[in-house]
């Protein structure tokens, strides 16, 4: 009798277990759910306020602390990223920390004002700017890729759709077009620098490359244009050769060529991680340092090309200020040569004046003024103009993402709102 | 008295009539003028507009041969706008012509890789101008020769100025500014140079329509990255979806 009740007993305590068990994983399933889509949507809060608001940039002493620990973060994360880092290096994040940029005032009053303004007609600020842009750039990039490749691993149905296309040849194909337009690129640089030699060198190098690409896709039996867009078509053809090209580069590191690896994306997923360590903190580095550009503040300095326009008018006036100056050396300079011309000419009058509208002419023709060689001019002002037309274009395609972006946002803030109330009125029926 | 009157009066009449001939004359010889230049300048930059999107939309069922050719049409058309631009340089309607390129350049981002071509005929005509004013031309040629090289200007852009009137400070005299500017130069990032206020992409590397086809295949801009979002948005959108899917 004792034996049967234990053994009721026993079974009631395992079947209430059971469904006290089901009913728990439930609801803290529920509950991780929930969570993850009020994170979720925080963040798409954030990131729309990120889009419309943007945000200035900072050179207070705290701004600059948080920079010096962005930089110790990139350059830690980049020995880790090693596979992926290639030459990059944090120096140029290290020089901003070196020589902190100054906020100057954009409608310049006092003289102290013009003179901050002065003093950066001959700072190195456009040289630190260039080795920024470059290592962002290159930072950029790579996360780009990663995250191209990534969309195409985590979709298996894409890759079952590749794997079977994506054999030596192509593979192959890809790397000689690609090295092809590098090349090309780099003798197109070279032809607008002057060099020509080097320019046909390069180019003829690159032919090279392209006929043994052509003899591949003879062999394949299709251009690789159209390959491409078969397999990749919401890509355009660069983004879908270079989405391939990566994809190789990462199956080298993953040791295997088998697209349908149980393992790889979660290879992929994890240098994409490592890589995030890098770009992460850049992105927040030039957040702080350049600010961000969104929908509402782009009449402001933020907004680079409103920036530079602004500097623009600035230096223009300090250009007046320049030649004002050297003016007036270039006339000490020819009053010098008056009394010099007259001692020479014995006190003619008439030798006095052929002698000076003769050197004045001489240096007139030959572009020559003792000013420029002892104060020589800032270049600031065609820097800047130089600079204006790849901000253009950059602010053009900023733009264009930003609205892309609101739009996808403000859908998926519905979206996440609408899963929040079914998952609070399931857990309240309950 | 009498005498001088009259002739007072007969000068008097013949030249009001002779103002009266001339105010005729004058207004038939406007109305004879040719079609004012910013008209001609709209109808061959339309006409190239049309031309290049036909090319983008039959490119797929097209020969490289015969894409050439389209692209040869193309730059005719350039050539017949740059041509109607710098005759209008010096000229009050500049400011139009460059509000106009700008207006059509923005709103025509997804051929705006045609525009190169525009650019670059441009680029030649600018020469040209610079070259006919070779005599007060010693301070701008210094800055043109700028022109292509990296160093000092970070972007890797250069100018190509030419000056209304010649002064000491070109900033200052009513310059007409054609900038080409090379952006990035970082592998993969290859923004395309600018020209004409900025508005017009031009490379003068691509010298005919085999070397634009190479860099722009089937109509195509090989490294266009318009279409894609900033990497920092990207980021975020990324988080947001492995946040919703559970990941």
């Amino acid at each position: 009798m004792g034996v049967r009740y234990s053994i009721q007993f026993c079974l009631v305590s395992l079947c209430i277990s059971f469904f006290v068990g089901t009913w728990t994983s439930k609801v803290w399933a529920q509950n991780d759910r929930l969570s993850r889509l009020q994170q979720a949507r925080q963040l798409t809060l954030q990131t729309l306020d990120r889009v419309n608001q943007g945000a200035a940039p900072c050179y207070d002493s705290d701004c600059q602390n948080q920079k010096a620990r962005l930089y110790h973060q990139i350059e830690r994360s980049l020995s880790r990223a090693t596979p992926l880092r290639e030459n990059l290096t944090a120096h140029s994040v290290y020089r901003f920390l070196r020589s902190p940029r100054q906020e100057l005032n954009q409608n310049p009053k006092t003289l102290r004002d013009w003179h901050a303004w002065w003093k950066r007609r001959y700072s190195l600020e456009a040289f630190q700017d260039a080795e920024w842009n470059a290592f962002f750039e290159s930072v950029v990039q790579t996360e780009k890729m990663l995250q191209l490749v990534w969309g195409l691993v985590s979709n298996p149905f894409d890759l079952d759709r590749i794997a079977p296309r994506f054999d030596r040849d192509f593979r192959e194909a890809c790397r000689l077009l690609y090295s092809a337009v590098l090349l090309e690129e780099q003798a197109n640089q070279a032809y607008r620098a002057g060099d020509e030699a080097k320019s046909d060198r390069l180019k003829d190098e690159a032919d090279r490359l392209r006929d043994r690409q052509k003899a591949i896709e003879e062999r394949m039996g299709r251009p690789l244009l159209a390959i491409t867009r078969e397999l990749l078509p919401d890509q355009s053809f660069g983004d879908s050769l270079r989405t391939f090209i990566e994809l190789d580069r990462l199956m080298r590191l993953f040791g295997s060529s088998d697209l349908l690896h149980p393992d790889l994306p979660g290879f992929v997923r994890g240098m994409h991680q490592e890589w995030n360590a890098v770009f992460k903190p850049s992105q927040d580095f030039a957040d702080l340092e350049y600010g961000v550009v969104g929908l509402n503040n782009l009449e402001t300095i933020v907004n680079p090309v409103v920036a530079v326009q602004n500097e623009i008018r600035i230096q223009s006036q300090l250009d007046r200020v320049e030649i004002v100056g050297q003016s007036l050396i270039d006339l000490f300079h020819y009053s010098l040569l008056l009394g010099a011309a007259r001692d020479f000419g014995s006190g003619s009058k008439l030798l006095t004046f052929l002698g000076l509208l003769g050197s004045g002419y001489a240096f007139e023709k030959l572009d020559w003024s003792v000013a420029r060689q002892i104060f020589p001019s800032s270049t600031r002002t065609q820097e800047l103009l130089s600079s204006l037309p790849s901000l253009e274009e950059r602010l053009i395609r900023r733009k264009s993402s930003l609205e892309k972006t609101k739009t996808i946002l403000e859908t998926k803030l519905i979206e996440i709102d609408r899963l929040i109330e079914t998952i609070v009125q399931g857990g309240e029926s309950q | 008295m009498k005498n001088y009157k009259n002739i007072i009066i007969k000068f008097g009449g013949v030249c009001l009539a002779a103002l009266f001939m001339l105010q005729v004359f004058s207004v038939s010889r406007v109305v004879a003028q040719e079609q004012p230049p910013i008209y001609m300048f709209i109808a061959e930059i339309e006409g190239f507009l049309e031309k290049s999107e036909q090319l983008v939309a039959d490119a797929p069922g097209l020969s490289d041969d015969e894409i050439k050719v389209r692209i040869e049409e193309l730059m005719v058309l350039s050539s017949r706008a740059s041509r109607v631009y710098f005759a209008n340089i010096d000229s009050d309607i500049k400011p139009e012509l460059d509000r106009y390129l700008h207006d059509r350049l923005q709103t025509s981002q997804d051929i705006r890789h045609f525009f190169v071509l525009m650019g670059n005929e441009f680029l030649n005509t600018a020469r040209a101008v610079l070259n006919a004013r070779q005599a007060d031309e010693k301070r701008i040629r210094s800055y043109s020769t700028i022109g292509g090289t990296v160093v000092g200007l970070g972007s890797g852009t250069a100018l190509l100025l030419f000056a209304k009137n010649l002064t000491k400070n070109p900033w200052v005299a009513g310059l007409v500014v054609v900038g080409l500017g090379v952006a990035g130069g970082v592998a993969g990032h290859y923004a395309s140079p600018l020209v004409a206020e900025w508005m017009l992409p031009a490379d003068p590397a691509i010298k005919n329509a085999d070397d634009f086809l190479r860099r722009y295949p089937a109509g195509e801009d090989f490294i266009s990255e318009l279409e894609n979002l900033s990497p920092d948005l990207s980021a975020h959108l990324q988080g947001i979806e492995e946040l919703m899917s559970g990941e």
